[in-house]
């Protein structure tokens, strides 16, 4: 876990309507059947039975247990935000929560109603009413919807489906030359991009491009530049042109400079395009 | 007026390319008289001085042998003073504002145990290896000396071109940098390097 990593939008936006709806569902039932004098809803503690002005509460671990889980899937990417597997906790707890209240709906649909008969719990017995009543599904339902959507939205795509702040191949080469190093970084890039390169301890070459990072070996001339050479230090970075013409730039633009040097260089093979074109 | 003398503790380092540059950028802002004491003229050939003296917008030098105060004059803003190597009595003579002390790698040590001077003073390392690597090396081997203003020039082959083309056609921009903040008087010490 990494406080110092901000938090996506996109795992902002669910968080916020889960909380939301969990927030709603303390005032407002998820699922409502109303008839002309009575009432059951499904409330976080369980089922709400309402009946001529007196309430009856039939507590259920289904509801609470699943109230347990949205609030577990809704905190858990905020909380861990290292890994993408926050966000497939997420999803996954998200699921199990609903799928108690898909199991609660079936209780009620099993032992609270039968064949248009609704039992009507009350402190000293129950009834069973044989009344016309409509059932309907209410805003917490429909937010924990929208967030399962977005849940799994964000799971598919690392929570990246807003298109800000997102890292671009720079953005990612940079970070590569940080945590593998100029000559690391780039011969990975190289190679996924389709530049031939030849490899040595602290040197890669490409064709008549030489990029180092040091020269203990005295290797590298500026009187007789063997074609372009790229030399990075840890503050700058220094150009030797082929007529021996010298420049020193920053980091930067070295980065930039070597991206568009190696690609002067690369060759696009056609007849790979042209095999799958016929196949 | 400012008096610049630059000179170093042996020859060969570059003191009189540096002084010819130093007087170019001064002169693009101020009138600047280069005086060229050196025992081979160098940098009064580097300007392309032909005939003892040459004027060519505020850049104004003289190739003189002996120095005399007289020939410091107040009508101009700068003069900047290329010096024999030590030691010499010659420079010695001038009450100099900025005291420039031209070195390479391998001279260093020794300029230091010859600097002495309450004036401001600069010191360059001149023909440094220009890979990034030696450069930083040096910038933190100096870093903490006792100057004003601490400059470091990597070895440029191309320079070597400016006695063909004249200095007016090639530039140095640690020069024109240290240039700029002698103009503004600006002495913290720092070092101006490629980097």
């Amino acid at each position: 876990m990494n406080g110092k990593l901000k938090i996506r939008l996109e795992v902002v936006i669910f968080t916020a309507i889960l909380l939301s709806a969990l927030l709603v569902w303390l005032f407002y039932p998820l699922w409502i059947l109303r008839s002309a004098n009575y009432a059951q809803y499904i409330t976080p503690l369980g089922f709400e039975i309402y009946f001529f002005g007196s309430d009856f509460l039939l507590i259920s671990p289904l509801m609470i247990t699943s109230l347990i889980f949205f609030a577990f899937s809704a905190i858990i990417p905020i909380v861990w935000r290292s890994s993408r597997y926050s966000l497939y906790s997420s999803s996954f707890s998200l699921l199990l929560g609903f799928v108690m209240i898909i199991n609660a709906l079936i209780f009620e649909q099993r032992y609270l109603n039968f064949h248009g008969y609704s039992v009507i719990l009350t402190p000293t017995g129950s009834f069973y009413i044989y009344f016309p009543y409509s059932t309907y599904f209410s805003v917490p339902f429909y937010l924990i919807l929208a967030s399962a959507a977005i849940s799994t939205l964000n799971s598919l795509t690392r929570a990246r489906w807003i298109p800000y702040n997102r890292p671009t191949l720079l953005d990612k080469l940079n970070r590569d030359i940080m945590s593998k190093g100029i000559i690391g970084a780039f011969s990975e890039w190289f190679e996924r991009i389709g530049i031939p390169y030849a490899a040595e301890s602290n040197k890669l070459m490409v064709k008549d491009l030489t990029l180092s990072t040091e020269d203990r070996g005295r290797e590298l001339s500026v009187f007789f530049p063997n074609g372009e050479i790229i030399v990075f230090g840890k503050r700058g970075v220094l150009y030797i042109a082929k007529d021996g013409e010298i420049k020193y730039m920053n980091l930067d633009d070295g980065i930039k400079l070597t991206i568009a040097k190696a690609l002067e260089r690369a060759e696009i093979n056609r007849e790979i395009v042209e095999e799958k074109i016929y196949l | 007026m400012y008096v610049i003398k630059v000179s170093s503790v042996k020859g060969g380092v570059g003191k009189s390319t540096i002084s010819a540059y130093l007087s170019k950028y001064l002169s693009k802002k101020h009138k600047v008289l280069l005086i060229d004491a050196d025992i081979i003229k160098y940098s009064s050939y580097l300007v392309k001085l032909l005939g003892g003296l040459r004027f060519e917008s505020n850049l104004a030098v003289y190739k003189v042998d002996k120095i005399d105060e007289k020939i410091l004059d107040n009508s101009y803003d700068y003069v900047v003073v290329d010096c024999p190597h030590f030691p010499e009595a010659n420079c010695n003579k001038i009450n100099s504002t900025i005291d420039i002390y031209v070195s390479d790698i391998s001279s260093l040590d020794l300029l230091l145990s010859y600097v002495d001077s309450s004036k401001i003073k600069i010191l360059i390392i001149n023909m440094v290896s220009p890979f990034p690597e030696d450069i930083e090396n040096i910038v933190e081997k100096i870093k903490n000396l006792n100057f004003d203003l601490k400059v470091v020039i990597p070895f440029i082959p191309k320079i070597y071109m400016s006695k063909f083309k004249g200095i007016e056609n090639s530039e140095m921009e640690m020069i024109q940098e240290m240039a700029y903040k002698i103009e503004k008087a600006d002495f913290n010490g720092q070092v101006i390097s490629p980097l």
